[in-house]
């Protein structure tokens, strides 16, 4: 098979460099453009007064005699909609010019160095760049008849040819890319992001019009000065030939002088400058002049570092791309200011962003994969139990043993084997089970751990965060809480870091604060912006929903608003958490509900108060279990000894060990005859989509609205869930396949070694878990956040799996 | 047409923010850029911004040409003050924003009483205002409105003075806020009672992003110091090297002093002629002008003094060593004498030429720079979106080859449907809106560079010939009275690429670029209607 022509092209603003894919020795190498002097070709177009084209080299030399017909850095006015240029009487516009220069370039390369016609070209341009600019370049290329074009950002070009050569010096965190080029120092983030570098959108930085010319000029000013002061023409003043000439030396001063210290260098070629005129410079002040230049750049630096670090991205490398950035002054400025930034070491300055589009090029214009990346789901070779069935909708579903179904989304998560991957709506596996633990889906995203780390995935499967977290709560209002090291940070949905949670443990936010505080310490909010909205105060505090959250005392328990003021006196004993507008109080005379206003809707009465849904609570009293409505009236007669709140039409009620569920008018539709199910970590307590769980000898299945069984009960487990009301389900993390008493000794076990737990004592913690069990009071929501959004922490930290594991 | 682009530039601030609506990610993009859509229509507003205690005040009282702002030797101001345009009735009371969002309306007098001094009740007051908001009923405010800022510094001067001194460290935060947000900036400094390369770690450090040559000035304070030959000619050469060190960040360094600026304002009569009969007769008055004791020691010294109490004393040390070496022979002189001394017109007539003569195009700016800093990272966020979702078309394809089961295809195709639909969606919103950001974009940068060509026409180094002036000026100034014909935008046109090639200095490099590019411009439309001349 023929090998394909692949090229990358560095279209710079002063000078074009392109590489070449080598088929044989899979990697590119730089195409020499000027066989005679060097790699790099001028950006430069130059029109004669018949209209006749020339380009690079050739326009330059014709620029310099004429230059109303001589036009470079016409790149940089791409897409700004400029007038054209007026070239003698010729107009020509940027779009016109970068066209016929590509379309002149591309025949070079096929004639010197392809000897065919080009395959597939890579052109790269500065990551500042946006959509107008770029949509007019790749129309440019693709009228220049290049047939396949992709357009790919310099600095990521730069960071993947450091990452082809020097793999082992980048394996992850943030890196500069430095490319100070002729014309342009241009300022980039990059990440990697599935082992590929990434830039930041914002954070793109550098200085337009600062680059070697600039120094050129500087270094020329200084020339003239001196002619001035001796008396002499200005070089303004001069023929072409002798500018040219100047032109040449000052270069060479800009490149050499660094090596010799102490050297003089003098200007000779002067018609009217004599030898003994002392038109001369040390290197010393050279270096000075360029120095100048350099502290600019260096500026520029700091300002978008300054930037990255409010973003929580703190560069640990550098990495020096272009021709000027060759000056050990360039180093030692860098290292001075930023001392914890490293300057990486290789040999592809000037030739990397060429080489970097060659090999992106070469990436993207392989031929398809044979193998398709979607398997369809393995079947286990000898099922140790029989496949079972799960009906999600009218679809029957086998081989599902555990599955999150999300119907706002077309991904749900499922575990096989102990590893999560995400099956489509219709039960085709989308991603492998490979993660070792995802959560259900929130804003688009799944939280997934990987090893020990956590990362967040798209529902395509694809990470949008890698996996680098100890820990990791989902998505809510825009941002995640993460932790690392014992820090929590708060980041994007981009995996950009936000802030640096000023509270530990943070929750979710809600309503634009996050509660957060020590372990049993106290606790406060938080705002968006990373302050510290309202102080460390209460216990406990809950999420804010609609305007108030219900706060802890060690005493006492009530309603504060968004400015952490009690709406009324903190005066009760316990809460439970808002449900439909109220929640459920208790006072000396037993529950009751408050509203919003901190009022007493429903008078303290009941022995336990349930949590309103779907217009109803289950109340107990002298031992039996109701239903009242929301004005205190009871509407299903208090005769079973527990009971749940209604979901989709329905209620679990139990009785001597016995469970089933009754309708609003309480009449049973599915028997009380399943043994009692016990909200532990998988297992739902209502019906969800259509479905409940049902436990018989130990073992777990689903029944639909029927009371028909859809899945027999063999099951150690069977977890779904729905987006509509995740917080019902927010409280048992481990997703092991372990029963509800299992649990139950997992957190006793856990509560022993928690010093801040031990303290309390074992009727309190117990009573605590009696309370977890049933979902019911406030005073111990402490203990399920806790838990909640610790005990991945601790399972982490191998201090209670060990116990776990022996149990 | 400046109002009406302005406008234009909010219209199409909100066009963006509803487009970014459309993006959970960009949320907070949308909603800044509603917030500046909506400061468009605002007045040009200058920040005056600078350390503690350099006179902010003072330099704020010395141009309205009266006492307003919070002045007092001892306290500095704590709150940030917004002084607009009000009518004489507006003028007796002033506003207190709180950060509650609450407005609330003062008599003036409860300024002095409510808003100075150390109590905790006046503390509490200031820990809770957003800004204050004065009322003076002065014609020259009536097109912009000055906002007097509490002392910026570095955190741990703050720190420091904290026990000694009424600093507030969110006071640095507020002024640099206000900076910000201002369309002009003056930035005050001390020369020589601090360390100019400390001094300067505000503007250096590119804290404040919105200070550019074209919108903020410098203007070192308290000079007037110890009666030096010529403190003012020490105090131009010191600004000489502060200016150095600002290059980029402001126009000019100007020596100013505010107490002599007000003094000529303000004293009265009585101050300047009582002054006349003991300049008069110099004798030992060299010596009395050691210390203010001395010079009190004689009655009618003294009385004169006490004539116009508000002139500190260094001050008056000046003022009465410059009449020594000028004497003035009327009232009328001297006060002009002491106006001039002040420095203060120099000032003015520079605020005047450079910031308010282009207000609108300096908001027009300020507007846009604050746009850019969210539209552009936030159309590169979207296209790295777009990048994303290319990628989802291509897996959902693969998929779709891969699944057998004609269901299973039919929703990868659907996935893959949907995705392009994304792509095409994100792809059609950010180059409309990026096109249209770059119409503005240009335009402002435009009219930037025509004032700086028109500005540079008056210098007298200038690298153009007087010869292309009119041309210059009719491509710069767009009239259409004055247009320059084809042949002569031609010359000039060609003149300038022969210029590009030999130029050595960044700025007039980007100043001719700029004007080859009006008269490509120009030539464009001259060519295009050729009933012109």
């Amino acid at each position: 098979m023929p090998h394909s022509r692949i090229i990358g092209i560095d279209f710079g603003t002063h000078k074009t460099l392109v590489a070449r894919w080598d088929e044989e020795n899979r990697r590119p190498t730089l195409i020499r453009l000027r066989p005679a002097s060097g790699d790099d070709m001028p950006s430069a177009v130059h029109v004669d007064a018949g209209g006749t084209l020339t380009f690079g080299e050739e326009a330059e030399q014709l620029g310099s005699r004429d230059a109303e017909g001589y036009q470079r850095a016409f790149k940089r006015d791409l897409g700004i909609h400029a007038a054209p240029y007026l070239l003698h009487t010729h107009e020509y516009s940027a779009r016109d010019l970068s066209r016929e220069y590509l379309r002149w370039i591309k025949a070079l390369v096929e004639e010197e160095s392809l000897h065919g016609p080009v395959d597939h070209a890579v052109i790269t341009v500065p990551a500042s760049w946006l959509p107008a600019a770029r949509t007019e370049l790749q129309q440019a290329a693709a009228d220049a008849g290049f047939a396949s074009v992709e357009l790919l950002d310099e600095p990521v070009a730069a960071g993947m040819a450091f990452l082809k050569s020097r793999r082992d010096l980048w394996s992850e965190g943030a890196l500069l890319v430095f490319d100070w080029g002729a014309g342009t120092l241009d300022l980039a983030v990059l990440t990697l992001a599935d082992g590929r570098p990434q830039g930041i959108p914002d954070l793109v930085g550098g200085k337009p019009g600062l680059g070697g010319e600039d120094i050129d000029r500087h270094l020329l000013q200084s020339v003239n000065k001196r002619l001035v002061q001796l008396g002499l023409a200005k070089l303004e003043r001069r023929a072409p030939d002798e500018i040219e000439h100047v032109r040449r030396k000052v270069t060479e001063w800009k490149l050499r002088h660094a090596a010799k210290p102490g050297a003089i260098w003098p200007l000779t070629g002067l018609p009217d400058v004599s030898p003994e005129a002392g038109l001369k410079w040390t290197s010393e002040e050279i270096g000075e002049r360029i120095g100048d230049k350099i502290k600019e750049a260096v500026d520029a630096c700091a300002e978008l570092l300054e930037r990255a670090k409010a973003k929580g991205v703190v560069p640990t490398g550098a990495l020096l791309v272009g021709g000027s950035s060759q000056f050990p002054a360039l180093k030692a400025a860098l290292e001075e200011r930023f001392p914890g930034m490293k300057l990486l070491p290789w040999d592809q300055r000037i030739s990397a962003v060429a080489l970097g589009a060659a090999w992106q090029a070469a990436a993207n214009f392989a031929p398809p994969p044979a193998v398709p990346v979607v398997v369809p789901p393995p079947l286990p070779a000898a099922p140790a139990r029989p496949p079972a069935s799960l009906i999600i909708g009218d679809k029957v579903i086998v081989d599902v043993t555990m599955c999150h179904y999300d119907p706002n989304l077309m991904a749900p998560i499922y575990e096989l084997g102990g590893h999560f991957g995400l099956v489509s709506e219709t039960g085709a596996l989308l991603v492998k089970p490979t993660w070792d633990d995802a959560s259900e889906p929130a804003e688009g995203l799944v939280c997934v751990k990987v090893g020990k780390e956590y990362g967040y995935a798209d529902c395509a499967g694809e990470f949008v965060v890698r996996p680098q977290w100890r820990n990791a709560n989902r998505f809510s209002e825009g941002l995640a809480a993460v932790s690392l090291h014992g820090d929590h940070y708060f980041i994007h949905s981009t995996g950009q870091v936000a802030f640096e949670s000023p509270l530990p443990l943070p929750s979710d936010f809600s309503e634009g604060l996050a509660a957060g505080g020590a372990i049993f310490g106290q606790k406060g909010f938080l705002d968006r912006d990373g302050n510290v909205a309202i102080p460390p105060q209460w216990e406990d505090a809950s999420d804010f929903s609609e305007g108030v959250s219900i706060v802890t005392t060690a005493k006492q328990s009530g309603l504060i608003d968004r400015r952490g003021r009690a709406v009324t006196p903190l005066q009760w004993i316990d809460a439970s958490r808002f449900a439909e507008g109220l929640v459920a109080v208790k006072d000396r005379k037993g529950w009751g509900y408050i509203n919003r206003e901190g009022r007493l809707a429903i008078p303290t009465q009941w022995t336990s108060a349930g949590l309103f849904s779907e217009g109803l609570a289950a109340v107990a009293y002298g031992g039996k279990t109701g239903y009242i409505d929301k004005l205190g009236k009871t509407v299903i007669a208090r005769r079973w000894e527990e009971g749940s709140g209604f979901s989709e039409g329905l209620a679990r009620v139990w009785q001597g060990g016995r469970d089933g569920f009754i309708d609003k008018t309480g009449q049973a539709i599915v028997p009380l005859q399943w043994e009692l199910s016990l909200s532990a970590s998988n297992v739902p307590w209502n019906f969800l989509g259509g479905f409940a769980s049902v436990r018989l000898n130990g073992k777990t299945g689903l029944v639909n609205r029927q009371a028909e069984v859809v899945i027999s009960p063999e099951w150690d487990c069977i977890h779904w869930s729905t987006t509509s009301d995740t917080s019902r389900h927010s409280f048992i993390v481990p997703n092991r396949e372990v029963n509800a008493a299992g649990t139950a000794a997992t957190f006793l076990r856990l509560i022993r070694l928690i010093p801040d737990l031990s303290g309390r004592s074992p009727k309190a913690t117990l009573s605590a878990l009696e309370a977890l069990r049933t979902g019911r009071t406030g005073q111990t929501r402490a203990l399920v956040r806790y838990l909640n959004g610790n005990l991945k922490t601790l399972w982490e930290a191998e201090l209670p799996v060990e116990v776990i594991k022996k149990d | 047409m400046d109002s009406a682009n302005s406008a234009q530039l909010a219209t199409f601030l909100q066009r963006c923010a509803r487009a970014f609506d459309g993006w959970p990610a960009l949320r907070e993009s949308a909603d800044f850029l509603r917030r500046l859509a909506l400061s468009a229509p605002d007045p040009f507003r200058v920040a005056v911004i600078g350390r503690m205690k350099t006179g902010k005040s003072t330099l704020i009282n010395s141009l309205i040409g009266r006492p307003l702002a919070i002045t007092n030797v001892e306290e500095a101001t704590a709150t940030v003050n917004v002084i607009s345009y009000g009518t004489a009735e507006q003028s007796r009371s002033f506003l207190a924003i709180w950060k509650s969002g609450r407005i609330e309306s003062f008599p003036i007098e409860r300024l002095a009483t409510d808003w100075t001094g150390k109590s905790p009740e006046v503390l509490e007051r200031i820990r809770e205002v957003r800004y204050l908001q004065l009322y003076a009923n002065d014609p020259r405010l009536a097109e912009f409105e000055v906002i007097d800022t509490p002392g910026t510094g570095s955190a741990i001067e703050a720190h420091e003075q904290v026990a000694t001194d009424f600093t507030r460290p969110e006071a640095i935060t507020d002024s640099i806020d206000q900076g910000r947000k201002a369309d002009a900036i003056i930035y005050v400094i001390t020369v020589g009672r601090e360390s100019d390369a400390d001094s300067l770690t505000v503007f250096g450090a590119g804290r404040l992003s919105s200070a550019d040559p074209y919108n903020s000035v410098c203007v070192s304070h308290k000079w007037d110091g110890p009666v030096e030959e010529d403190p003012y000619a020490a105090a131009c050469l010191r600004a000489e090297g502060t200016l150095a060190q600002l290059k980029d960040k402001v126009l000019k360094v100007l020596p100013i002093s505010a107490p002599l600026g007000l003094a000529a304002q303000q004293a009265p009569d009585d101050f300047f002629a009582r002054l006349l009969p003991i300049v008069a007769s110099p004798g030992l008055l060299a010596s009395r002008l050691r210390t203010d004791e001395r010079w009190d020691a004689d009655p009618a010294r003294r009385a004169a003094r006490e004539a116009y109490p508000l002139l500190p004393w260094s001050s008056f040390q000046m003022l009465i060593s410059h009449f020594l070496r000028q004497p003035p022979e009327t009232a009328v002189q001297a006060r002009q004498a002491c106006r001039s001394l002040s420095h203060l017109p120099e000032l003015e007539q520079l605020l005047q030429r450079h910031f308010f003569a282009n207000a609108r195009v300096i908001k027009q700016c300020q507007l846009l720079k604050k746009a850019k800093d969210v539209i552009e990272p936030a159309l590169r966020s979207l296209s790295q979106l777009g990048e994303t979702e290319k990628k989802d078309i291509e897996r959902a394809e693969r998929a779709g080859r891969a699944l057998t089961d004609p269901e299973l295809a039919g929703w990868a195709q659907r996935q893959a449907a949907t995705a392009e639909e994304n792509v095409r969606r994100i792809g059609e919103v950010t180059l409309e809106l990026d096109r249209e950001w770059q119409v503005h974009q240009r335009h402002l940068e435009g009219l930037q560079g025509d004032l700086q060509i028109l500005r540079h026409l008056h210098d007298p180094e200038s690298i153009f010939s007087e010869e292309h002036h009119r041309t210059i000026r009719a491509v710069c100034e767009r009239q259409s009275s004055s247009a320059a014909t084809v042949e002569e935008i031609s010359t000039l046109s060609a003149h300038c690429r022969r210029i590009l090639r030999v130029q050595f200095d960044r700025e007039s490099t980007s100043m001719t670029e700029h004007l080859v590019r009006r008269l490509d411009e120009a030539h464009r439309a001259a060519r295009q209607s050729p009933t012109q001349p």
